[in-house]
């Protein structure tokens, strides 16, 4: 049987491969659309605060929002975003069993703030803040739902890919799609709570 | 020229074109509102720069990664630096004829 020899030249450089995984660069379209919505309900938070007269705002009679009680679940949102970045590294350097580990504490971190803020609204419909009580609470009930519910459906998917990650099935790019969406989340956060809250 | 003649009627005439009040009045109570106005209009640009800016360095890092170690080798370089520098290596390859 006839062979012909070939050279092969095998330090060069392989072409091809994406700059941007096509799950990060959706969620991240989807990331910039989120920010802008958010920051369209801050500042219509903040302009009918400032257009408030002296004394009049928060409301009277309204309850306070709890600042120093929500600064707990906002250490427990930041601490998940760092867990998830170490949890990244970890993926990163093929340490799947770690991965896997700090991911699931990432995943109870952001659990914890989601259940936190449940209760806190119980507390608060229970003193009598609603969504039709007053602008305080049409303010504070859709910002903080609306990050709730992104929250809620972050971990989700950060849930799923723990799964998958667990099946040996987990992608570069959900993974990455995920953490951007989970660090949105994350980072939106003090800005709500230093701006609502107080 | 008849389309742009609107324009200087709306010049002459700021509140016949129901212009913003906020933007234009200086009272503190519309501050929000004047910063917000700021705020909203630089945002998008700033995310759409960032975006690119990270793009790019990315792009940067990556083909220098790609493309870094076949740069030619420096003419000062000497031995040592040809001696860390990863060689090509030329393999032969047996297959069936085309």
């Amino acid at each position: 049987m006839d062979t012909r020899s070939t050279e092969r030249i095998l330090s060069l450089p392989t072409r091809g491969g994406r700059l941007v995984e096509n799950g990060v660069f959706g969620m991240a379209i989807a990331v910039f659309v989120e920010i802008m919505l958010f920051a369209g309900f801050i500042s219509a938070f903040l302009i009918v605060r400032d257009s408030t007269p002296v004394g009049l705002w928060p409301p009277p009679d309204q309850p306070r929002l709890p600042f120093e009680r929500t600064a707990i679940n906002t250490a427990s949102l930041l601490a998940s975003g760092v867990v998830l970045f170490l949890a990244n590294r970890a993926w990163s350097r093929r340490d799947i069993r770690a991965a896997q580990r700090l991911l699931g504490i990432s995943i109870l971190l952001g659990g914890f703030f989601v259940v936190a803020q449940g209760a806190e609204w119980v507390r608060l419909i229970a003193q009598g803040l609603t969504l039709t009580s007053s602008q305080l609470g049409a303010f504070f009930y859709t910002i903080v739902g609306a990050h709730g519910l992104h929250a809620t459906v972050a971990l989700s998917v950060l849930a799923a890919d723990w799964r998958a990650l667990r099946q040996g099935r987990l992608t570069s790019s959900a993974f990455g799609a995920a953490q951007l969406f989970w660090y949105f989340v994350v980072l939106m956060w003090p800005a709500i709570y230093l701006l609502v809250y107080r | 020229m008849r389309r742009l003649l609107p324009i200087p009627c709306l010049l002459a005439l700021p509140g016949a074109a129901h212009a913003c009040a906020a933007c234009a009045a200086a009272a503190d109570r519309n501050r929000a509102v004047f910063y917000s106005t700021i705020a909203l209009s630089l945002l998008p640009l700033i995310l759409l720069g960032a975006a690119f800016l990270w793009l790019h360095r990315r792009s940067r890092a990556r083909f220098r990664a790609q493309f870094g170690e076949h740069e030619a080798p420096s003419m000062a370089g000497g031995a040592a630096e040809q001696a860390s520098r990863p060689r090509i290596a030329v393999v032969p390859v047996t297959g069936p004829r085309a």
